[in-house]
């Protein structure tokens, strides 16, 4: 009995030790988390994952191609060495990002991972990444509690290049109360972090600026019929609507509102997650009139325009909205940490310590890049806010081209 | 007889009640009680918030309404295949899925000849028969799959069978039509609101709601006045008995399924009718739903399946109104889930045999 209790404590023991980080020195470099070698002739590995299934696998496909093309744009090497992708869905939820992650954590050689899509799968997936010594730059999380200043050390290695939600919180609030001039607004969430953090930062903005939220709602994501919450805000007459839930609630919510005589006059503003022809179809005629907050490709760098007929040509479609040149600054932000972070020894092996990899990352500064210049702050924060509000113009999901349908309205 | 005498005799119905009582009647007693409180409390709060006025109320019902009988029309499907094989067919959700999606593509070609905005009353029967028509094949092909090779063999093959079925149908459809929302092509007048003492009704909530009526009253006169129905219900009753005088079993199972499923069929229509938008992984949800409804019923029971899908239908369109509303919960439609499945719950705890169905004796059990 003693025995196996010993036993097990030492299995115990030695598994906490392997969690733990300790620190290794593998040819010339020494580092506290782990280095990874990398024979020569062996290509460096990048783990990513995003969206693949389910809802939003137009996002998460476009994020991971435009990574493939900053790829491309360094020749396909860094250092010498290949570069290669390895994508895994991690759908967009918690699960999905637990699966995804867990799967790349289990390949000691990836070095930094890209992605998720959505915070739900960062949530889940860049604690498992963190404890296995990679650093993560997601290209699609926003949600403000993943590089807030109290995160649990899970996510100390959570990067992005996709701006904070506060920072597009701020700007919807200011461009609802100075812009368009209301003064009450209701909110709807659907439960994901996302969508929850979005709302209650606009609230707060919203309220600070001196207007007044009137109706503060939840649906969950599955639900299809919004008429209860709909008749539940319409008793309190508000100017606007904010909900940045994802396609298919809104084509409901469209849909449905016309049904609610009381809130004939009140506008809608979503968020960026329906930025894609698959809303028109989902809300018909009514998505005519809807607004959403989102990034304005037009204020990327004038880079853009060549990135695009890029990846016309290498996949044979346009992108959708800005979400490939995020994939694409993710993919760059890693590529140049790893030029900075990776040594070579005399037989051409390269070695890269994953600490100062991840220092690497985090000292980014007046990086060129597609969305603007990134700068990473002391939580992870890199982007280059470029916001914009967008207005669809047409129900024929064949319109959809980000400009025209829908419009840019502001600024 | 005297007060004295009255209180006397409840006295002993107490003691009595009490004396042969275990602690699992105390206990199931004292979950009586708090339910009850519960529910009472939150009516009353709700209706003293007064946040809704009485249109709100009949609104939600109706809506409520139209929801339950897509719901009552799963139910169904569920419910005549436990009748007859004491099986659940849990891939009978997506035969619903695939019916919408057959129903779609009937849809759309008749909105490019202009059909169903010139003439939504008779462009809606052609897409319900497409809808009918390819659930029936798709369930019958079920019961050629998952459930005739097991006839005979007393195992729980065909129900993990048909869970796998359901994937296939799921990730094929996926396959084959993409994951992305799909939205029915409009029904021209039937998209509007009708004024009704006071009240905005959309139409084809209307629509659903009196369709389905219609298609529940053909499956009664079915099951009730034709020599098929009477078949079904032999089977049903005893399978063995049924086939000695000269019932063929078989081919009555086939078409409890081609039934089941075009039921299903009408079902994913109906609800295309009114929520517009269908996905390839709707049929997982709507199931769940239309199985709470047929347990909730009474499994194996035409009326109680009906009964059920009505009124999981009400309790979710008016429960979080009515009574969460009471408790001042923030954004109380987010449980609106958790009222009907709690209510199925209770129902299975206090009522195990649903609302109408009958104790199983042992011999069916």
């Amino acid at each position: 009995m003693t025995r196996t209790l010993a036993c097990t404590a030492a299995l115990a023991a030695s598994l906490l030790a392997t969690c733990a980080f300790a620190a290794e020195t593998l040819g010339p470099v020494t580092d506290e988390i782990g280095v990874v070698k990398i024979t020569k002739g062996d290509p460096i590995l990048i783990g990513g994952y995003s969206s693949q299934s389910g809802g939003d696998t137009n996002q998460g496909i476009d994020e991971l191609r435009g990574a493939e093309l900053a790829i491309l744009d360094n020749e396909g090497t860094v250092l010498g060495f290949e570069v290669q992708l390895l994508g895994e869905d991690a759908q967009c939820t918690a699960e999905g990002g637990q699966t995804a992650a867990t799967k790349i954590a289990g390949n000691p050689q990836v070095v930094a991972v890209i992605g998720p899509t959505c915070s739900s799968g960062a949530r889940a997936g860049a604690p498992i990444l963190w404890n296995a010594g990679m650093p993560s730059v997601a290209f699609g999380a926003t949600a403000p509690a993943l590089t807030a200043a109290d995160r649990p050390d899970g996510f100390k290695g959570f990067l992005r290049v996709v701006p904070n939600d506060l920072l597009g919180a701020d700007f919807t609030a200011t461009y609802a109360f100075e812009n368009l001039g209301v003064k009450t607004a209701a909110t709807i969430h659907d439960g994901s972090p996302y969508t929850e953090q979005l709302v209650r930062a606009f609230e707060k903005d919203f309220t600070e600026l001196g207007g007044t939220i009137v109706s503060s709602e939840a649906v969950s994501p599955t639900d299809t019929d919004l008429r209860p919450v709909l008749t539940r805000i319409s008793t309190k007459k508000p100017e606007l609507i904010f909900t940045p839930v994802f396609t298919s609630t809104v084509g409901f919510l469209l849909r449905q509102k016309t049904e609610i005589t009381d809130l004939a006059g009140t506008q809608v503003i979503g968020g960026e997650g329906v930025f894609s022809a698959n809303v028109i179809e989902a809300a018909g005629p009514n998505v005519v009139g809807l607004r959403i907050v989102g990034p304005s490709t037009d204020l990327f760098s004038d880079r853009f325009p060549v990135f695009v007929e890029a990846f016309k040509s290498e996949f044979g479609e346009a992108p959708v909205g800005g979400f490939s040149a995020y994939g694409y600054d993710s993919m760059l932000l890693t590529l140049k940490a790893i030029e900075t972070a990776g040594k070579t020894d005399d037989e051409g092996n390269l070695y890269i310590g994953r600490k100062a990899l991840y220092d690497a990352m985090m000292a980014t500064k007046d990086l060129p890049a597609l969305t603007g210049t990134l700068a990473c702050d002391e939580f992870g924060d890199c982007s280059a806010a470029t916001y914009a509000i967008w207005e669809f113009v047409s129900d024929d999901a064949s319109t959809f081209a980000p400009g025209e349908n829908p419009k840019r309205v502001y600024p | 007889m005297t007060a004295a005498a009255i209180s006397a005799a409840v006295r002993n119905r107490t003691a009595d009640w009490w004396r042969r009582s275990i602690w699992v009647d105390h206990l199931m007693l004292a979950i009586r009680v708090v339910v009850a409180v519960l529910v009472l409390w939150g009516l009353a709060g709700g209706i003293a918030a007064g946040t809704y006025s009485a249109a709100n109320f009949a609104s939600f019902a109706m809506f409520g309404l139209t929801i339950g009988s897509v719901y009552a029309l799963i139910a169904l499907g569920y419910t005549m295949v436990y009748g007859i094989l004491r099986m659940i067919n849990f891939a009978h959700g997506d035969v619903m899925m695939v019916g919408s999606f057959a129903g779609l593509f009937a849809a759309s070609s008749l909105s490019g000849a202009g059909l169903t905005n010139d003439a939504p009353l008779i462009a809606l029967p052609l897409v319900l028969a497409a809808g009918m028509a390819v659930g029936a094949a798709v369930s019958v092909a079920i019961e050629r799959v998952a459930y005739r090779p097991f006839l005979h063999v007393r195992s729980l093959a065909p129900l993990i069978c048909a869970i796998g079925l359901s994937f296939v149908l799921q990730y094929g459809a996926r396959g084959l039509f993409g994951t992305r929302n799909r939205a029915y092509p409009g029904f021209g007048w039937m998209e509007g609101t009708v004024q009704v003492a006071g009240l905005t009704i959309p139409i084809p909530q209307i629509v659903a709601f009196g369709a389905a009526l219609v298609v529940l009253a053909g499956l009664l006169a079915i099951v009730r006045l034709t020599p098929l129905g009477k078949a079904m219900r032999a089977v049903s009753e005893d399978r063995d008995a049924a086939a000695l005088v000269g019932i063929d079993v078989s081919r009555t199972i086939v078409f409890t399924f081609a039934i089941g499923g075009a039921m299903a069929g009408v079902a994913g229509v109906l609800y295309a009718l009114v929520f517009k938008q269908i996905t390839v992984f709707m049929g997982f949800f709507l199931g769940i739903k239309g199985f709470a409804a047929a347990i909730l019923g009474g499994i194996g029971n035409l009326g109680g399946a009906m009964l059920g899908g009505l009124v999981l239908g009400l309790a979710e369109a008016l429960g979080p109104a009515l009574l969460l509303e009471g408790y001042g919960l923030p954004a109380p439609y987010q449980l609106k889930d958790v009222i009907g499945y709690g209510m199925l719950v209770l129902i299975l705890i206090f009522r195990p045999q649903g609302l109408l169905g009958e104790r199983l004796a042992a011999k069916r059990a």
